[in-house]
């Protein structure tokens, strides 16, 4: 079991500490993208006032625009203080757009992705075209698994060494105590996670399994994957006759009340979407993909005749499907729960660890005694630092670009969100390229890199938006404050790791009386 | 008030899911020799760890029912034992609060 462990760990480690790192980060995806995308920084939570007007205003007002054949409205939450909407339009224009609740007022167009459309897709799909990225993630998750179940079985004493971390050994012990400690103690969490990672998506890997096989039709792709009755999806055509419809807000509060009433707890709806607009066949779905107060998400949906104003459907999923939006939801954490939130944070940052750990003790454990380095401990190395502290960096490069670059950059033809994303994969490969030729002291590089730009980006904040951190917290504005803090935070903790990193360089020189070759081999 | 409450009983869940990792923690012969330099643990620590770790469960479900409680609870275990073992290395002393009467 043990070389089944080693070389799974070998081969999926970089990418699994890709799908962490990023899973870790859309653990606050929200508050990341209110810190990215300064005009959505709205002081307070409001509900929309008059709904209809809302609708009516995105669907008709604008007289540049023809009428519109379809709204959504994602209303705003807690985390989320605007609203989302997406209007399709007779003439077959299609629009989002962010607006403040209360007033429908537009927000200024997003020049940045933030996080929930760069560090979320990376997480599961690693923003490769095509299906290969929702392979490598699968199979990274399906590694996560199969490492889990051989790392228990080749754990002498899982229960002996429960609480145990002895730095002061030496760095192949540390580094395995780390490991073990990180792994063990967070393993319910890290199975938890990549199980209900791979059963959120279970549709999809199924889509991928069904097309990978020859003469597959997409018809037929649709049929296997989605259930018989469309996870509750009402549709009916546009009959082409225009009719008045009735008023929404009463039947959002129908909705919640009927929901309210079947799980004994108040229930918001949080979606809203309009079809065949303004047709005697318009309908209404009404969902509450977010419960606040369940682990369940994207449960309920009920179908509203926009005509009449009677329920054409009210879905609730069977048992099998309940179960799988329950992981789902365990997933997501798209619930209320700030304390919940946070332990996601630790153990989505434990099992990073535990990855880069398992890596060092690799190396550690095939450096030769004389202090000698065969050619794939060079560049696996390299490889490792460029894949963990040099992802770290390349997001801090990512935060800082995304305050340094002006609102209307554009580089050949790359628009400026994309220019981030850029600015992020080109300090990426320079971290690896990096490690590679200097893989020694790369990680101490690295964790000067990882100070610096974390500074940096706290400062940039305050300049450029004015909302440091005196001010997000007097005001109580806690999203950008908590991104400024963990910042800091991190800053921190690359201080103390430099200095640790340097003072065992130190403490190797003096015992080995300066032979400095042998030493160096010892500190990573 | 009930947001008052939750902070509470919260705060009562986490620290009784610590109080476990450090009671399991010291009913370890190496760890309590390493605390309070006697040879062997008392048998009601561990006891006493997972009589704390129920206890914590029974915080979690309280404060937010039974679904939420199967991610807090384990959660809550796994950052007190992440502390304890830390504390185990950096900070023994700290731990000496945790001998309390189990010493005798």
């Amino acid at each position: 079991m043990g070389w089944v462990h080693t070389w799974a760990g070998v081969i999926f480690g970089a990418l699994m500490f890709t799908v962490f790192w990023m899973g870790t980060l859309t653990v606050f995806d929200k508050e990341i993208d209110r810190w990215m995308q300064p005009e959505t920084r709205l002081q307070s939570l409001e509900r929309p006032v008059d709904i209809d007007a809302l609708v009516e205003r995105l669907a008709l007002n604008d007289p540049a625009q023809s009428d519109a054949t379809y709204v959504y409205i994602g209303l705003p939450n807690e985390r989320m203080r605007h609203a989302r909407t997406f209007v399709s339009r007779v003439n077959g224009d299609a629009d989002w757009a962010r607006l403040t609740p209360a007033t429908g007022a537009h927000l200024a167009e997003p020049v940045s992705h933030g996080a929930s459309d760069f560090f979320f897709p990376m997480h599961f799909r690693l923003l490769i075209p095509g299906n290969l990225g929702w392979w490598l993630v699968m199979v990274a998750a399906l590694g996560m698994i199969l490492l889990i179940v051989t790392g228990v079985i080749i754990h002498r004493k899982i229960f002996a060494e429960f609480f145990t971390f002895r730095p002061k050994k030496k760095l192949r012990r540390s580094s395995l105590d780390l490991h073990n400690l990180s792994g063990v103690v967070f393993l319910p969490f890290h199975f938890m996670i990549a199980f209900s990672g791979l059963m959120t998506f279970s549709g999809q890997y199924g889509a991928l399994f069904w097309e990978a096989l020859p003469g597959t039709k997409a018809a037929e792709v649709a049929e296997f994957v989605y259930e018989a009755d469309n996870y509750g999806w009402y549709e009916r055509d546009a009959v082409g006759q225009s009719a008045a419809m009735v008023s929404i807000a009463p039947l959002l509060r129908e909705a919640e009340t009927i929901w309210s009433r079947r799980y004994s707890q108040k229930a918001v709806a949080d979606t809203l979407y309009i079809i065949n607009y303004g047709d005697v066949a318009a309908y209404m779905m009404v969902k509450r993909l977010y419960p606040k107060r369940r682990t369940e998400m994207d449960q309920d949906s009920i179908a509203f005749d926009l005509a009449t104003g009677e329920i054409l459907k009210d879905y609730a999923p069977g048992p099998v499907r309940r179960a799988q939006r329950w992981l789902s939801g365990l997933h997501f954490i798209q619930f209320e729960h700030w304390p919940l939130r946070w332990l996601y944070f630790i153990g989505g940052l434990a099992g990073c660890v535990m990855i880069a750990t398992g890596f060092l003790f690799w190396m550690r454990a095939r450096i030769g005694r004389d202090g000698t380095e065969p050619f794939k401990v060079r560049m696996i190395r390299g490889l490792t630092a460029g894949a963990t502290t040099g992802m770290i960096v390349a997001t801090g490069a990512f935060l800082v670009a995304n305050r340094i670059l002006p609102r209307e950059a554009e580089w050949s033809g790359i628009a400026r969100a994309d220019l981030e994303v850029w600015f992020f994969f080109a300090v990426w490969i320079g971290t690896l390229l990096h490690a590679g030729l200097r893989n020694k002291s790369a990680w101490t590089d690295h964790a000067a890199a990882i100070g610096a730009l974390a500074v940096s980006a706290v400062i940039l904040n305050g300049v450029t938006t004015g909302d440091h951190l005196v001010s997000t917290i007097g005001n109580g504005h806690w999203a950008v404050a908590g991104v400024d803090l963990v910042l800091l935070a991190t800053a921190l903790i690359s201080i103390v790791a430099i200095a640790r990193l340097r003072k065992t360089e130190r403490l190797y020189y003096n015992r080995q009386g300066g032979r400095p070759q042998r030493e160096a081999a010892q500190l990573s | 008030m009930t947001s008052l409450v939750d902070l509470i009983v919260f705060c009562l869940a986490a620290i009784t899911a610590l109080m476990a990792c450090a009671f399991l923690a010291l009913s370890q012969p190496r760890h309590w020799r390493a605390i309070t330099g006697a040879n062997h643990a008392p048998k009601s620590l561990r006891l006493a760890g997972w009589g704390s770790a129920a206890l914590s469960l029974v915080f979690c479900i309280l404060r937010d029912g039974g679904s939420f409680a199967a991610l807090l609870w384990p959660l809550l275990l796994a950052s007190g034992a992440l502390t304890i073992a830390m504390a185990l290395t950096y900070r023994p002393a700290w731990l000496k609060i945790f001998v309390w009467r189990f010493s005798d």
